[in-house]
């Protein structure tokens, strides 16, 4: 008898290393107890004068909220494939893009140093700041950190120890 | 690979042109290599798990089977010098060695099974009651990929391994044919979960290409993609719009939305399992029905000798037919008869065992609460249903409608609704909300509620619902056609013309009805999970 | 007997294939209306395939040269290969397409295709790939372009793509089932209207401005296969103000130009000697040039081409003369109907565009 217990212990162990390296999936039980999703705007979000813009989101109520535009400009795609539309506001432009009829905030770029992210970054901060607002977890192309987080790309171009360039983008998984 | 794609349709098409021009004896062995491809296809750190499964059985059946066999030689040469107690007792220990095998056998490939696919519903129900607890401490959650078809092909080597031990039949002394026993790919992904005796039969035999058997199964393929592609996945977006937003669709929409699902698995499994008949039959195998005009059944009872059929012997043969006649539950049987009299007392027991066997059953379906839940639902059904039987007896006593079309009738819905109101476990996000839902239907029914834009909220057009309606109308007229047996036999009685509209008519709608391509979500088979 | 079985056999086949053919193009999108792009490329194959120039690349280049004004200029036969966002793996192999029917002097490529290094839209793609015939050019060029979520058996049966849109069709998917009036001039898609620049946002900057490698790889084959053939290559850049063409992607096409000896024109720089206006000559606010900026931009070009290349003048041959007075003749009066169009109702209804009020922002 002692035998066979060790060959099921043993066995047992095996179907347990055999299982490990079963790679990579969603733990099947991922919608059960205690998970509700609240619809709080995901990845990172631009706010200026109380107005949150996040990616993706729909731009409409956004407009409303931060009423006339500077300058606006649109640029219909070739064969009518969705209309890409710029809005100028004081410090940032708003990017959108449309999809079924429909647009949403595609990026927002920062024009001069008026605005700032929400974690305090303005243009013309240093990397340093920028490490020390969101960390080292970046990719960096060339002088841009970009820092991606659910649906959304917030990058830094870096020149000069000095940040140039600031803008959130929309990305598709 | 999915049935349902151009990959799975080149796969079988070459492996038809292949089987049927390569030296018969070799036939299997294609199988086997297409088998294991086809796994290949779905992950290759599968082919390991499926590997391990058909490895421990081969072992374990055979040094079963090896037991048999020196015990009968042994009582053939030394049994006459044996007294009844001496046999008695050689019997014993050989039985005992076996089961020791059988046990090995059976937590092994049992355990692997429970570690891929419920350990991370045991962890989250650990970290709830370490919660509740008020333990800030968490068990982390495994990273484990769940094989494709493991809990379909686990049952098939399991009865397997069972019927050898009982001597049903001896072990398979070929481990490659036992390998294509367990992998053989048209019933991998959702069943039926076939017995070795019985598939064995056709899967190794030599078959030589026939006509009227390949074209049988050519329609039965089309057929299952037809349900599969047009019905289904098509139903699919209006079942998925309601059970996701619950919070705008209540009452009257859950009403709608139990229909609909209802029709859509049905759709979709039958379907599927239509494919995976038919590609069989085109090799010349044989694979058992799974469904037997399931919707058509009087009784939840019924319900379940007709639907998932092979899933529901399985448990019958393999889990309460050994759990009544275990020690434990014949004390326990003695106990009540003896405590309630022969009445309940003689009922109780077999409840036991069908609330157990139910509530495997739902864990076999999911790893949640819900399947669950909803399995012990079905069980308490039947419990209901068998507590009952006096007071149906007196009612047929007393009211001459038993066989009036009319009251069938009645029956044959009240078992759908009941059925597809219990099935709404498996769609709702959890077990409190799918309580919740199920309440508003009649807390808050307003059929007002079911306008045409309201209907064409749910993502499907007119033109959809059209399909869907015609659908239907198939879907009944041939099982209504089927009562008196098969319709591709009615239908090779046709001539020529009628057959080749018939084929014509099914590629066609599959082609160009068929929810598939850029625009629809490639749906999985339901049951490919489980 | 037998053969009577392999006769229904074969007629029983041939008669599922055929309808099946017919079925795919009732079901195939015919963009005659609206979206008139997606025809552009099969408009090629009906010509007769004799030209000097060919131009390949996206709407900056069938938005900005007119052929019809290169001949009557010229008289240089030119046709225009291009369609919406045509990438520039997709203007290779159309080009190698077209170099199987002729051998033209000149090539000239576009190269605002170099931003893009990845396949960008499946609509894109079928509005370039589903007008080219069946060849290993076209099925190459699938390869190259199908985005991860695209099927290459449903570019070979399109039937398998769109056959969804039994419940959309119109009367225009019968009308136009297998046959479609011309509706470009060569490849050049005429519009009239105007829409004068206002304001063009300045470009973003990019943390990486090198074109992809792809798009360079595929660069260098057009070189190649022009080499070979004994062909010109003209790369240009048109003067369409958006996208942004960043200095950056110019330094790397001069230097490009240079490294292979090929000539390289960037029109933006040119607005001015070109005459171009663009309040007057843009039908959407500077991205794509209506008639009368294609033609300015026709004759400042052709002189180009031919000084550069010696083209020959062949308004002296009879049976070309004929033949381009046929396309001048539909070309003049197609933009007679537009201006007609343009007039009753303020814009170009049939071509899609959108009223004048609803150009403000809303």
């Amino acid at each position: 008898m002692k035998r066979f217990s060790i060959i099921i212990v043993l066995s047992l162990l095996m179907s347990l290393l055999l299982t490990g390296c079963g790679g990579s999936a969603q733990p099947a039980a991922g919608d059960n107890p205690g998970e509700a999703g609240d619809e709080k705007p995901a990845g990172y979000v631009f706010e200026t004068e109380g107005v949150v813009i996040a990616m993706h989101a729909e731009v409409e109520p956004i407009l409303q909220k931060l009423g006339e535009a500077m300058e606006y400009f649109e640029a219909e795609s070739c064969a009518f494939q969705g209309m890409e539309r710029v809005y100028t506001y004081s410090g940032f432009e708003l990017h959108t893009y449309e999809m079924d009829g429909t647009d949403y905030v595609a990026a927002v770029v920062f024009l001069d140093d008026s605005v700032s992210t929400k974690e305090g970054v303005y243009l013309f901060s240093g990397l340093e700041d920028v490490l020390a607002a969101y960390g080292d977890g970046y990719t960096k192309t060339n002088d841009m950190y970009s820092y991606e987080q659910d649906g959304s790309r917030l990058s830094f171009l870096v020149e000069n120890d000095e940040v140039t360039m600031i803008e959130y983008m929309a990305v598709t998984e | 690979m999915l049935f349902a794609s151009y990959g799975f349709i080149l796969f079988i098409g070459l492996l038809f042109i292949v089987y049927y021009s390569i030296p018969k004896k070799y036939q299997w062995q294609l199988l086997l290599g297409a088998s294991y491809l086809f796994y290949y296809f779905s992950g290759p750190e599968n082919l390991l798990y499926i590997s391990f499964t058909t490895l421990s059985t081969y072992a374990a059946a055979v040094k079963i089977s090896d037991m048999h066999r020196v015990q009968s030689q042994y009582l053939a040469s030394h049994g006459d010098g044996m007294s009844r107690e001496e046999k008695k007792a050689y019997k014993a220990s050989v039985k005992s060695g076996q089961r020791r095998w059988l046990l090995a056998c059976l937590i092994l490939n049992f355990g692997v099974l429970a570690i891929t696919k419920y350990s991370n519903f045991a962890i989250a129900n650990i970290n709830w009651a370490l919660g509740a607890l008020g333990s800030g401490t968490r068990v982390s959650f495994l990273q484990l990929a769940l094989p494709m078809g493991i809990s379909f092909y686990t049952f098939k080597t399991m009865s397997y391994i069972i019927d050898v031990y009982r001597g049903k039949y001896p072990a398979e002394r070929n481990p490659f044919k036992l390998a294509l026993f367990t992998s053989f790919f048209p019933q991998l992904v959702q069943g039926p979960i076939s017995r070795f005796d019985n598939l064995s039969r056709t899967l190794f035999e030599q078959h030589s290409f026939d006509s009227r058997n390949v074209s049988r199964g050519l329609q039965r393929i089309l057929w299952g993609f037809f349900k599969k592609v047009v019905l289904a996945d098509r139903m699919l977006v209006a079942v998925n719009t309601i059970i996701r937003n619950p919070d705008t669709y209540q009452g009257a929409f859950v009403f709608i939305g139990m229909l609909f699902y209802a029709y859509q698995l049905y759709a979709d499994f039958t379907g599927g399992i239509d494919i995976t008949i038919g590609t069989a039959e085109v090799l010349g195998i044989k694979v058992e029905e799974n469904f037997k005009r399931p919707y058509f059944s009087k009784s939840t009872a019924e319900y379940w000798r007709r639907w998932h059929i092979t899933m529901g012997t399985w448990f019958k043969d393999y889990l309460f037919y050994p759990l009544s006649v275990s020690g434990p539950m014949l004390k326990f049987s003695k106990y009540s008869r003896q405590k309630l009299g022969d009445g309940l007392g003689k009922r109780l027991p077999v409840y036991v065992s069908t609330i157990i066997v139910w509530f495997t059953t739902g864990l076999w379906h999911g790893a949640s609460w819900n399947f669950i839940v909803w399995g012990l639902l079905n069980g308490a059904v039947i419990i209901i249903s068998m507590e009952c039987q006096p007071l149906y007896d007196w009612f047929h006593g007393r009211f001459n409608v038993k066989d009036s079309f009319w009251f069938r009738l009645f029956q044959v819905v009240r078992t759908i609704l009941l059925m597809s109101a219990i099935r709404m476990f498996d769609c709702y996000r959890d077990v409190p909300l799918t309580f919740r839902m199920l309440g508003t239907m009649f807390t808050r029914f307003d059929a007002g509620e079911l306008s045409l834009e309201a209907l064409l909220g749910l993502g499907l057009g007119l033109p959809d619902y059209a399909v869907l309606l015609l659908g239907l109308m198939a879907l009944v007229s041939v099982s209504l056609a089927q009562r008196s047996g098969s319709v591709r036999d009615k239908l090779a009685g046709k001539p020529f013309v009628v057959r080749y509209a018939a084929y014509y008519v099914l590629i066609v709608s599959i082609l160009v009805f068929g929810a598939y391509g850029i625009g629809y979500d490639a749906s999985q088979f339901i049951y490919n999970q489980f | 007997m037998a053969r009577k079985r392999i006769l229904t056999a074969l007629i029983t086949i041939a008669l599922t294939a055929s309808s099946l053919y017919i079925l795919e193009r009732l079901l195939m999108p015919k963009y005659v209306s609206a979206i008139v792009e997606g025809s552009l490329v099969e408009e090629y194959y009906s010509e007769d395939k004799n030209h000097d120039v060919i131009f390949i690349g996206d709407c900056e280049v069938y938005e900005s040269f007119s052929p019809i004004t290169l001949w009557e200029h010229y008289g240089i036969t030119s046709y225009i290969r291009g369609s919406a966002q045509q990438l520039i793996w997709q203007s290779y192999y159309l080009l190698e397409e077209t170099l199987k029917y002729e051998k033209p002097e000149v090539v000239v490529f576009n190269v605002l295709a170099m931003k893009y290094d990845q396949p960008q839209k499946e609509t894109y793609n079928r509005m370039t790939l589903d007008g080219m015939r069946m060849s290993l050019s076209k099925l190459k060029a699938i390869r190259a372009s199908m985005m991860e979520d695209e099927k290459f058996v449903e570019y070979i049966f399109p039937l398998l793509r769109y056959h969804s849109r039994w419940s959309v069709l119109t009367a225009e998917d019968f009308r136009y089932m297998f046959r479609k009036d011309k509706l470009f001039h060569n490849g050049y898609y005429m519009r009239v209207d105007v829409r004068p620049v206002q304001t063009v946002p300045k470009g973003r900057k990019l943390a990486d401005y090198r074109f992809g490698e792809r798009a360079y790889y595929y660069l260098d084959r057009m070189v190649e296969l022009c080499k070979e053939n004994d062909i010109e290559l003209v790369l240009i850049k048109a003067p369409s103000l958006y996208p942004y063409w960043y200095d950056e992607w110019e330094v790397q096409m001069e230097e490009y130009a240079a490294k292979h000896g090929l000539l390289y024109i960037n029109f933006l720089e040119l607005i001015d000697e070109v005459g171009i206006d663009f309040s007057k000559d843009t039908y959407d606010a500077g991205l794509h040039l209506n008639v009368t900026g294609a033609e300015k931009m026709s004759i400042y070009f052709g002189k180009i081409l031919r000084d550069t290349y010696r083209l020959k003048d062949r308004r002296d041959d009879p049976e070309l003369s004929r033949l381009w007075q046929q396309k001048a003749e539909f070309y003049y009066a197609m933009k007679e109907s537009q201006y007609r169009e343009l007039e009753e109702y303020g814009y170009l209804k049939s071509l899609g565009a959108r009223p004048p009020e609803s150009t403000a922002a809303d």
